[in-house]
Formats: structure tokens, C-alpha cells, sequence
């Protein structure tokens, strides 16, 4: 029974999670192995998270330091992370969209975590201060950084485009 | 630019439509997972006493002596120099005459005579069984200061007499020696001088 409850959460959550770990891993292969090990060490846990508010905010949170820990940890090893997984090629046909996934993965961690949270998590300030035991004021300051990184950089290959 | 919410969660959405996922693998790497922790908790836990069990044979004996084989090596730390304090177990109080040994009295072994109410007194005392005290079995001379020769003991033959001892007084406490043929049982040690004092001693 409560196999049960945890696969339908697992189908309910799972897309959504990875979608949102791509955007700081930059490769959605990389955001699947996280997300699977983050609901791997949900299961033993399940009977008490699922009692949680949100228990969906629970995995999430794991994933995301997950990812942290991962990019940490690969910095270590090279320098090169903030470009693009090697394999990872841009689609023309992308357009904006590819331009934005490029210009995010240029943002350091720590302020991708903040918009990744604020903005495609629907986090407020408060919350994404709490969730990454930061002050409210480090979490408005990264995001007014990244805004005009991502503005800038966008307009940028705007203007290539055209 | 268009509104960066929008298009980050449509980005997200994109990338969520994208994933593939399958729950029965979580399950199974996480029972998996669960079964090499109690493994390796027994493991560790095996280990920890087959630890113990190693290291119970090197503890050394609380009176710092080395064991004879201890793969440990002993304490290079010389420990703080203690009075020796007699061991109170072989006193034995028979009348005024204290008599301590600092371990179990043998044949040859030493015992100290103490006089309680610190008369001077010759080095002088007898030695008689405790079950015939009226028979003097030894003479014993006690040790006298820078006389190497002293403590010693002299069999009592019955008819002899003008045995040589020396010129020595003191209030005590003397150290006395017993005979080294003495036969296992309880002795009367009692003073030759002064005041009688007697005690009784224990041959192992």
C-alpha cells in the first residue's frame, strides 16, 4: 500500500523534478541520475516525508543539494563547468529558448539555484532563503544579478540571431 | 526580453516532457542499498569484536608489570616513585609487639618488629612455635645499621650459652629475618630485653 503511494507520487513528481534539476545540471541525463537517487533515499523515508506538507519540496531539496554537491565536486576536477556538457549541441531550431539554456548555464550555482527556485519553482524570497539557508537579502541580490546577466546575454545573441 | 518566468518554466516543462523514469529501479537500488547497510553493519560489528577479543589478552595488569609474550610493548613511562607501604594483610597483632611484612611471610623471608610503646630495646628477640611458646626454637638478631651481616638467625640449643650479639640499641622499629628452614605454621616472635612484647607471625 504504501508502495503504491509512493510510485503515484513518484509519476506525479518525477518529470517535473528532472525538468527542474536540468536547468542547474544543464544536461537532463545527469538531472534523471539525481533525481533517481533523490527518490531512492526518499523510499526508506516515505512513511514519515509523506506526512509532510509538501513532501514534493522534500525530494526537491535533496536534489538540488544533490546537484550542488555534484558541481562542487566537479569543480574540483576542472574548470570547465560552466560550459555546456561537451555533448550537449545546441538546436538552431531552438532559438530563445536554446540562447536561455546557454546564458543560465553560464550563471555560477548558487545563483542558478536562487532563480531556478524563484522562478521556475514559483519559491518566494523567503522560501528560497530557507531552502538554501541564505539570508533574504543574498537571495535578492543573486536574483537582481542574474536578471541582468540573462538579460544581457540575451540580448546579445539576440542580436546574432538577427 | 521576454518574461524570464515564463520561459525558464516552459524550459523546465520541455526538459520534464523529456524524462524518462522508472520507479521499480528507486525501488529496488533502494532495497538494495538497504541490505548492504545491515551487511556491512554486521561486518563492522564482527569486527569490532574479534577487535576486542584481540585486544583483551595485551591489557596490561593494573600493577605495571611487563606480560611475559605481550605483543604491546610496555610502558616506557617510569612511573612516579611510590612509598612502599606494608601490606597490612600479614600483620598479626598477639600482644604489644607489631610485626608487619610487606608480603607474604616465608622461611628466609623479613619481617619488621615495632614496639608500641617506643622503649629502647636490644636487636635481640626469640622465636618459639605458636603452639609450644614456651620453647625458644631461634634467637634472631635484628638488622643493625651498617652491619651488613645483621639480620640473622641462631638455632637455640638447650645448655649452650654466650652467644655473641651485638651491642645495639634502639626504640625500633627492627627488621627481623626468619630462619631460612623454618617449617610452615605460626611462630611467637617476643623481645629478649626490656619489657616482654610478644607477636604472632604466619610461614607460609
Amino acid at each position: 500500500m504504501e508502495t503504491e503511494g509512493l510510485r503515484e507520487f513518484y509519476r506525479a513528481h518525477q518529470p517535473r523534478l528532472v525538468g527542474v534539476i536540468s536547468l542547474l545540471t544543464g544536461s537532463r541525463a545527469e538531472a534523471e541520475d539525481l533525481v533517481q537517487e533523490a527518490f531512492v533515499r526518499l523510499v526508506p523515508r516515505w512513511q514519515k516525508v509523506s506526512r509532510y506538507d509538501s513532501p514534493e519540496a522534500w525530494v526537491r531539496l535533496v536534489a538540488v543539494r544533490l546537484a550542488a554537491n555534484r558541481h562542487r565536486d566537479g569543480n574540483r576536477l576542472t574548470h570547465l563547468f560552466h560550459r555546456l556538457p561537451a555533448d550537449h549541441v545546441a538546436d538552431p531550431a531552438d532559438g530563445y529558448a536554446g540562447d536561455l539554456e546557454q546564458a543560465l548555464a553560464g550563471l555560477p550555482m548558487p545563483t542558478r539555484q536562487v532563480v531556478v527556485l524563484h522562478y521556475v519553482c514559483d519559491l518566494s524570497v523567503a522560501q528560497v532563503a530557507d531552502t538554501l539557508g541564505i539570508a533574504e537579502g543574498t537571495v535578492k541580490s543573486r536574483l537582481s544579478r542574474a536578471r541582468d546577466t540573462l538579460s544581457d546575454s540575451l540580448l546579445l545573441r539576440s542580436d546574432d540571431h538577427a | 526580453m521576454p518574461d524570464l518566468q515564463e520561459d525558464l518554466q516552459a524550459l523546465a516543462d520541455r526538459k520534464a516532457a523529456e524524462s524518462a523514469g522508472d520507479f521499480d529501479t528507486v525501488l529496488t537500488t533502494a532495497r538494495t542499498r538497504k541490505r548492504r547497510l545491515t551487511a556491512g553493519l554486521t561486518v563492522l560489528g564482527a569486527a569490532v569484536v574479534v577487535a576486542a577479543v584481540a585486544v583483551v589478552p595485551t591489557l596490561r595488569p593494573a600493577h605495571n608489570a611487563p606480560v611475559a609474550g605481550s605483543p604491546v610493548p610496555t610502558n616506557a613511562v617510569a612511573p612516579p616513585e611510590l612509598e612502599q607501604q606494608p601490606n597490612p594483610a600479614p600483620v598479626q597483632k598477639a600482644g604489644p609487639l607489631t610485626l608487619t611484612s610487606a608480603k607474604a611471610l616465608k622461611a628466609g623471608g623479613q619481617v619488621v618488629a615495632s614496639f608500641p610503646d617506643k622503649k629502647v630495646r636490644n636487636v635481640t628477640f626469640t622465636l618459639s612455635s605458636a603452639a609450644k611458646p614456651d620453647v625458644p626454637l631461634y634467637t634472631l638478631v635484628a638488622k643493625v645499621p651498617g652491619d651488613a651481616t645483621t639480620p640473622y638467625s641462631m638455632k637455640v640449643n638447650p645448655g649452650e650459652s654466650g652467644i655473641a650479639i651485638p651491642q645495639y640499641t634502639s626504640a625500633g622499629p627492627y627488621t627481623l629475618a626468619l630462619p631460612k628452614g623454618l617449617a610452615a605454621g605460626s611462630y611467637k616472635v617476643c623481645t629478649l630485653s626490656g619489657a616482654l612484647l610478644c607477636g604472632l607471625v604466619t610461614v607460609g
